[in-house]
């Protein structure tokens, strides 16, 4: 079967560039290939002033930056461009918004809250749908060598994503959790809320108290499994063919399919476990 | 690896490579046989209601990628036995 | 300075700052002007059923005059038509009627007509009869008698031919 593809002059430069690159970083790389022995490793700084941080993962940070520009910006454009008849950019954008609002107005049983719970939600998932992509495609960034010093890495790994980093995962996901008390308090009050952990029985008290930190642990360490270990998995798989091509298939998987699903499924629970807080 | 090794890091070398395989191997079992359940669920009410399909399948989608988190912590357990 | 791929430090303070950052920017340059132009577009929506509802049930009032007015227009052909097929059948009457009496005062004027012909033809015959038969009679008698006594004789004769008959 033959499908008719056209491009126009602009995309065929764009991709001949893309790959000409492509193909350039892949011998270049071939020349110099050695075991990424520092995989499991990231680079950290101590901040010298005494202060709350302690210490911090630099890549994180600097690609949580890029990406929270490259978000505000798209919003920016959105609200610039906006019409009444959409575009096919706005429209798209306009179905991922109302997909996410149908989703919460579903599960949200009560009709204040739906706003708020809509607005983190989405906030959660385009964050950490542009950092799993961004986590599944070959880009620049710093290593390490287990013996501490720091190395750069020409398209020889991904992009380094913010959710690859556990920090950025516990940090969501305590916060979907306390987001959730905090709206039952606001909803229900503070006695109907502490009578909800002794629901069925005061027996149950400890059980309640370990679901409840249950929750963020299973919520966080699925999404960082799936990043972490993707990110490691292709790292080695690129490393078995030496740089070259078959990481393309590996950034499908890795990168669009395993993370936007992940990046879904993560936005979902802090939408179910927000609802499941809110009902009566 | 370097040359020289004591018995005792030998051992532990070896220890953290059968333990690395054992996780991954033991952890996958639980995954697979929970997404084949997933799958025969989807694929049974795909068959019953062939209109169904496109939301079946993203239903069925999510829900593998939930009950992949266990073999997730597998595969993160077995990296960090074998690189840290 | 390396650290290992699991850690949990002071990135999660920037990050959870981070967050907040970016649901900021997002709430007012994305989300609100979404859900207002949702709001926009279903007020909208609304109005625009509202309208047709409205245009649909004028229509539908429309029918129902135009219905009634067809009904009556109906019934008035209807009645018509039977006005019209009685003024036929009387005047079919009527002609027929007409038409009988005429033809049956022309055939009683014919058969009065023929009457008289054959009265008259009869009378003429009858004259004929007695002057064929004088000349006849003259014919064969052949004798010379004087007109009167010729009428006398034949007269007579004729007579008793009657009164034989």
């Amino acid at each position: 079967m033959k499908i008719p593809v056209k491009f126009s002059k602009g995309e065929k430069i764009f991709l001949g560039i893309f790959f000409a690159a492509y193909a350039g970083v892949a011998v270049w790389n071939f020349g110099k290939v050695e075991f990424p022995s520092g995989i499991a490793h990231v680079w950290q700084i101590k901040v010298p002033l005494p202060s709350i941080l302690g210490t911090l993962n630099p890549m994180t940070i600097i690609m949580t930056a890029l990406l929270l520009v490259i978000l505000i910006y798209l919003a920016f454009d959105f609200k610039r461009h906006l019409k009444k008849i959409p575009s096919r950019k706005q429209s798209a954008i306009e179905l991922v918004l109302s997909f996410m609002y149908d989703l919460v107005k579903d599960v949200t049983p009560a009709e204040e809250f739906v706003r708020p719970v809509f607005y983190i939600a989405t906030t959660l998932f385009l964050f950490i749908l542009f950092s799993n992509i961004l986590g599944g495609i070959p880009g620049i960034g710093i290593g390490v060598s287990p013996n501490g010093s720091l190395k750069l890495n020409l398209f020889t790994d991904t992009w380094h994503s913010p959710t690859g980093d556990l920090n950025t995962n516990v940090t969501y996901a305590i916060m979907v959790l306390f987001i959730s008390h905090i709206f039952a308090i606001k909803l229900k009050g503070l006695k109907e809320w502490a009578k909800g952990f002794i629901s069925p029985n005061p027996i149950m008290l400890p059980m309640n108290i370990i679901g409840e930190f249950a929750k963020p642990i299973s919520h966080s360490l699925r999404l960082f499994g799936n990043i972490a270990g993707g990110g490691i998995m292709v790292l080695m798989l690129s490393y078995l063919v030496k740089y070259t091509f078959v990481p393309v298939i590996l950034w499908g998987f890795f990168g669009f399919f395993v993370g936007t699903i992940q990046a879904f499924v993560f936005s979902i629970l802090a939408i179910a476990y927000i609802g499941i807080q809110l009902e009566q | 690896m370097t040359a020289e090794l004591s018995m005792a890091q030998a051992v532990v070398h070896a220890a953290k490579y059968i333990g690395a395989g054992l996780a991954m191997g033991l952890g996958a079992i639980g995954p697979a046989i929970g997404e084949g359940h997933i799958g025969q669920g989807a694929m049974e009410s795909m068959a019953r209601q062939p209109e169904m399909v496109g939301t079946l399948t993203t239903r069925m989608l999510l829900s593998q990628a939930v009950a992949e988190s266990t073999g997730l912590y597998a595969l993160l357990i077995a990296f960090m036995i074998l690189l840290i | 300075m390396s650290g290992s791929f699991v850690n949990f430090n002071g990135t999660s303070i920037l990050q959870l700052m981070s967050f907040f950052i970016l649901m900021y920017f997002l709430i007012k340059f994305l989300y609100k002007p979404f859900l207002n132009i949702l709001d926009k577009r279903s007020e909208e929506i609304k109005s625009q059923y509202e309208k047709a509802d409205e245009a649909r049930k004028e229509a539908e009032k429309f029918r129902e005059k135009v219905k009634v007015e067809m009904e009556r227009l109906s019934e008035r052909t209807d009645q018509m038509y039977e006005e019209a097929k009685a003024r036929v059948e009387a005047y079919e009457k009527a002609e027929r009627t007409r038409i009988q009496t005429e033809v049956e005062s022309i055939m009683k004027r014919a058969r009065r007509e023929i009457e008289e012909e054959r009265s008259k033809a009869e009378e003429s015959l009858k004259a004929n009869v007695i002057t064929l038969a004088i000349a006849l009679a003259s014919r064969i008698i052949q004798k010379d008698l004087d007109e009167k006594s010729k009428r006398e004789f034949l007269m007579d004769q004729l007579s008793k031919v009657r009164d034989m008959r």
